[in-house]
């Protein structure tokens, strides 16, 4: 699993995040290119079209994904109670698995171990389930993300086993405060115990010897 | 009953029975409403799949001879055969997001890149396919794209599930580092 570090390096620019802000636009001219190249003729117009509107919808989400993941790291480190490991984890582990795995994934076609009886279908089969994924891409888009009830179901059980966390290790620290003082003030306890005996002592010493006193003045 | 009042008016066990009943009944209460919880996203994200299951595909909104709705692969196949694109028409340019991370992963590579390797893969050429249609066959092979869960520690070091192997038809693809 990548850790922060490594996908955002906000001192020198030089994590994954970053490399993937800087590359995306090349990336993009590539496939522009190769779709400009491989659908030239005038009877490719349409499908040239349609290959177009799902490079830019594809870098579009891209474009909105990666900063969305660091204002979401953000937010849930600045609410407190957790580790940026816990969110980071979470994050990788929860919400991109439901993006991509859960949601995604099944809406694309799957050429491994399945056989083509034909390039035609072949081909229609990748395209749609290209188009497919692009539609989800679009659901996600139509929302900000944190709306769209994938995305929502992973928040909300994130938030049902962390809530009042803050709270709890607020309360920690109240009663480790507590605690502290409790022990200060049983120390000053002591002390003033201590005084209050020598004091007593010197008291009765004291008072011994005016007795003392007292009574050689009587006798004499 | 009667035993349970005998226990409250003479102070007996029965009233810890029940404060122990009730915590148990409430983590009970916690862990159905919990449940509840995660049945209720898992029938969010299927209402979401289902939409996207019946999704339709507007092809050539503002051509002369109208809109074409296409709502299966079998529609897109009779659209290609009809358009007389011919079934030859190279998918390579159909990037949906995970062909583009794919390709981003790639361009981050140092070492082994995706298309350094397509180019020694000799099965491509003799599968008839193009190095940009294998980089979207390639790209089905993780759920999550690569680039999220392969980066080892440091910038440029994305590996590939390299030595997977691909079937294509009647042929078995497998990657050669």
């Amino acid at each position: 699993m990548p850790t922060y570090k490594s996908r955002r390096c906000r001192s020198d620019s030089s994590g994954l995040a970053d490399v993937i802000d800087k590359d995306l636009r090349n990336v993009e001219r590539d496939v522009s290119d190769i779709i400009k190249i491989q659908y030239a003729g005038s009877e490719c117009v349409e499908i040239r079209e349609f290959a177009m509107s799902m490079l830019r919808r594809s870098a579009e989400f891209i474009r909105k994904f990666v900063p969305w993941v660091d204002d979401t790291y953000a937010q849930e480190l600045n609410k407190g109670g957790n580790t940026p490991e816990d969110v980071w984890c979470w994050l990788i582990t929860r919400v991109i698995r439901a993006i991509f795995e859960e949601y995604l994934a099944p809406m694309r076609s799957t050429p491994i171990n399945s056989g083509f009886r034909d390039s035609g279908r072949e081909l229609s089969t990748m395209i749609w389930g290209a188009a497919k994924t692009n539609a989800g891409v679009e659901q996600l888009l139509k929302q900000s993300l944190k709306d769209h009830p994938i995305v929502q179901g992973v928040f909300t059980q994130w938030l049902v086993g962390h809530s009042g966390r803050k709270e709890a290790d607020m309360a920690l620290e109240v009663a480790a405060k507590a605690t502290k003082e409790l022990a200060t003030l049983r120390t000053l306890i002591s002390d003033l115990l201590k005084a209050v005996a020598v004091a007593d002592k010197t008291a009765k010493e004291a008072k011994k010897t005016a007795d003392r006193l007292r009574n050689n003045r009587s006798s004499s | 009953m009667e035993n349970r009042v005998d226990g409250v008016e003479f102070g007996g066990d029965s009233v810890e029975a029940d404060s122990l009943e009730v915590s148990s009944l409430k983590l009970r209460l916690e862990d159905l409403s919990k449940q509840g919880l995660a049945d209720r996203v898992r029938i969010d994200s299927l209402k979401s799949r289902l939409a996207s299951d019946t999704i339709s595909v507007v092809i050539g909104e503002h051509s002369e001879k109208g809109p074409t709705i296409l709502r299966s692969s079998e529609d897109l196949r009779s659209y290609i055969t009809m358009s007389r694109l011919g079934t030859d028409l190279n998918f390579g340019g159909f990037a949906d997001v995970y062909v583009l991370l794919l390709r981003l992963a790639d361009r981050c590579s140092d070492t082994i890149s995706m298309s350094n390797m397509l180019k020694n893969w000799k099965d491509v050429r003799a599968l008839n396919l193009s190095l940009d249609e294998a980089m979207v066959i390639h790209s089905h092979l993780a759920l999550v794209p690569t680039i999220f869960g392969s980066v080892q520690g440091e910038v440029g070091r994305v590996s590939f599930p390299a030595c997977q192997p691909i079937r294509v038809g009647d042929a078995v693809l497998i990657l050669q580092v």
